[in-house]
């Protein structure tokens, strides 16, 4: 079975067997939690996930789950690097979704009071 | 009417960790409790955990847990005497605590002229100020959108939600070009957060310990100080590990500091719990920084190191009854560390997600405030506090060695949070000597998590492949919390 890291990429392949002493897992689709020695790690099954499309690459999309509490460009709207986009609130906390670099905004997809997924396209940056 | 005088019913008006605390506490003294919850807390543990339960309403907080309309509604139906807030959500909301009193029932909490006088920051500074209690600099922003006063305090200032509390909204600012949008975004969160978008500015004191009294006041005029809590460790404003006694604080600053708490909450005819923070500057010196007028997230490190139950005290109180003799110092150390659902790799953005296994932590000195249960789905609509890990010894260090080894056996999975980061936090230098100060968590460099060892390859393999089916394959169901029947075990 061929595995991978998610938060460094490691992949490894491994032959399923027991549980090791002290360790705990817990299976949530094709990803493990498991928590071994104090920390925890998520580890998935190699190719699990899809490789970027170049659409994907100019895309925004949202770091956490939560409302859209404001979006501060247009469609079309020219911005600088570091420009603050669009503003998510989640746990009523705040989180500035900025500009990664300088460019043209499209497919705005994000509507103030809208709820989003992790992961779900705001904007175009390009 | 007296407001004070004895009831037997308590509605507990809050969530998660902190309604668990508080049924607890409502057991012990001999009362019964009901609890509320959400649609999206249905089957939570603070619910199962109550003598009754009662479902006030959809999962958006406006809806449910901020529904004063509702809430009062449960307490009628459940023939409540008494309501508990808890912290957060109306907690310090004095239209509440009106509400509650015009109900006919006991408000445990503050009376509500003390809340208003403590809940605006502006006016408490004045009053503050008026009482001979030190305060910071500060400015009021005016809607005229000029600064000139606010740059008069001299660079960096801080902006802050004149209704806030727990550091939502606070910007610091240190370039003038920072000002108007860090107004601009402390408005809105104030807004969202507390429904009131009046901020205000101060100068900001560069690596100043965060120190605050525990107070309690009785309704025969007595007000007393319970120790200091130390609570400089803060990532973005929020606290993140606590501490009792401070290890900053002498006998002589601590008598100093309880002086100032006392005379600050005898200022407003304080009755009940509550917090008087303090900003200590490296100098010793110290300013008022806003009174909490509730129960604090913080509390039992100052339960552990003197050795008191504040809901306890709080449930007397309320019914009429006269403080007891308490402790002037404290016998023993205690320290927290706050569990939230957030990824430390990723910015410490909030995490959502289903907890697929949950182990707590034990071992003498070790106590763990948790309202978390397998099969909860921790979402966006509250605080990403899930838990609590407090551990008390003989000494700090042995306080904070305990605190370690619980941490490192804390088992959350489903979820992200920062238990491992606390743990990596705690062994750091500065913690251990406790050289901490406020702005610390900004440049502190906490070691980052190793690489999985192969036991990590390979217990994923064990759970992927269906060998070992620990937590996921069978997810328990979400009610149920306490019954170990369906906690599938992992640590063969």
């Amino acid at each position: 079975m061929r595995l991978r890291e998610s938060a460094t990429g490691e992949a490894r392949d491994v032959r399923p067997g027991g549980m090791p002493r002290g360790a705990f897992a817990a299976k949530d689709g094709d990803v493990a939690w498991v928590f071994v020695a104090g920390e925890t790690w998520r580890i998935a099954k190699a190719g699990a996930r899809a490789a970027r499309s170049s659409e994907e690459e100019h895309a925004l999309t949202a770091p956490m789950p939560g409302r859209i509490s404001a979006v501060r460009v247009a469609d079309g709207q020219k911005v600088e690097k570091g420009d603050v986009l669009v503003i998510l609130e989640a746990m009523k906390m705040e989180h500035a979704v900025k500009a990664p670099r300088a460019g043209t905004v499209s497919r705005l997809a994000a509507e103030p009071g809208k709820m989003v997924a992790l992961g779900a396209v705001l904007l175009d940056v390009s | 009417m007296t407001r004070a005088r004895p009831f037997r019913r308590v509605l507990v008006a809050n969530r998660g960790e902190i309604a668990v605390r508080v049924i607890r506490g409502v057991r012990a003294a001999g009362l019964e409790s009901v609890a509320v919850y959400s649609e999206a807390d249905r089957g939570g543990r603070h619910a199962a955990l109550a003598d009754d339960a009662v479902e006030i309403g959809p999962a958006p907080a406006k809806e449910s847990y901020l529904s004063i309309a509702r809430l009062l509604a449960a307490a009628q139906a459940k023939g409540c005497d008494a309501v508990h807030p808890g912290y957060g959500f109306l907690s310090e909301n004095a239209g509440f605590a009106r509400a509650v009193e015009a109900a006919g029932l006991v408000w445990i909490g503050p009376p509500p002229e003390a809340m208003e006088a403590m809940g605006s920051k502006i006016s408490s500074r004045e009053r503050m100020s008026a009482a001979g209690v030190p305060v910071v600099p500060g400015a009021l922003i005016t809607t005229s959108g000029s600064f000139k006063e606010i740059f008069a305090l001299g660079l960096p200032v801080v902006v802050k939600a004149s209704a806030g509390g727990g550091g939502k909204g606070m910007r610091i600012v240190r370039e003038a070009g920072e000002l108007s949008e860090a107004i601009s975004s402390c408005r809105r969160e104030a807004a969202a957060a507390f429904g009131d978008a009046t901020v205000y500015v101060e100068k900001y004191l560069e690596r100043p310990r965060h120190i605050e009294v525990q107070v309690f006041g009785d309704s025969h005029g007595s007000v007393v100080a319970i120790g200091e809590r130390e609570c400089s460790l803060q990532r973005r404003h929020q606290k993140v590990v606590e501490e009792c006694p401070s290890p900053a604080v002498t006998p002589e600053l601590r008598a100093r500091l309880a002086r100032a708490a006392v005379d600050a909450a005898k200022a407003v005819g304080y009755v009940n719990a509550g917090t008087v923070e303090f900003l200590v500057a490296p100098s010793g010196e110290f300013y008022f920084l806003e009174m909490n007028t509730r129960l604090q997230v913080e509390h039992p490190v100052t339960e552990e190191a003197f050795g008191v139950d504040l809901v306890l005290l709080q449930l007397a109180v309320a019914a009429g009854g006269k403080l007891p003799p308490l402790p002037a110092v404290p016998t023993r150390h205690a320290m927290e560390a706050r569990v939230y659902a957030e990824d430390p790799e990723g910015g410490f953005l909030p995490q959502t997600g289903r907890v697929l296994l949950y182990r707590e932590p034990s071992g003498p000195g070790v106590r763990v405030e948790s309202g978390l249960a397998e099969g909860q789905e921790v979402g966006v609509h509250y605080d990403p506090l899930l838990a609590k890990i407090v551990a008390s010894g003989a000494t700090r260090d042995e306080a904070r060695r305990r605190l370690s080894a619980a941490l490192g056996e804390t088992v959350i999975l489903g979820v992200l949070t920062n238990v491992s980061w606390l743990h990596r936090l705690l062994g750091t230098p500065e913690v251990a000597a406790g050289a901490i100060h406020t702005g610390l968590l900004e440049t502190l460099a906490v070691p980052a998590p190793p690489p999985p060892p192969d036991e990590a390859f390979a217990a994923a393999a064990a759970a992927l492949s269906g060998m070992s089916a620990p937590g996921g394959a069978s997810a328990p169901a979400f009610p149920d919390p306490f019954d170990g029947r369906f906690r599938a075990g992992g640590g063969a």
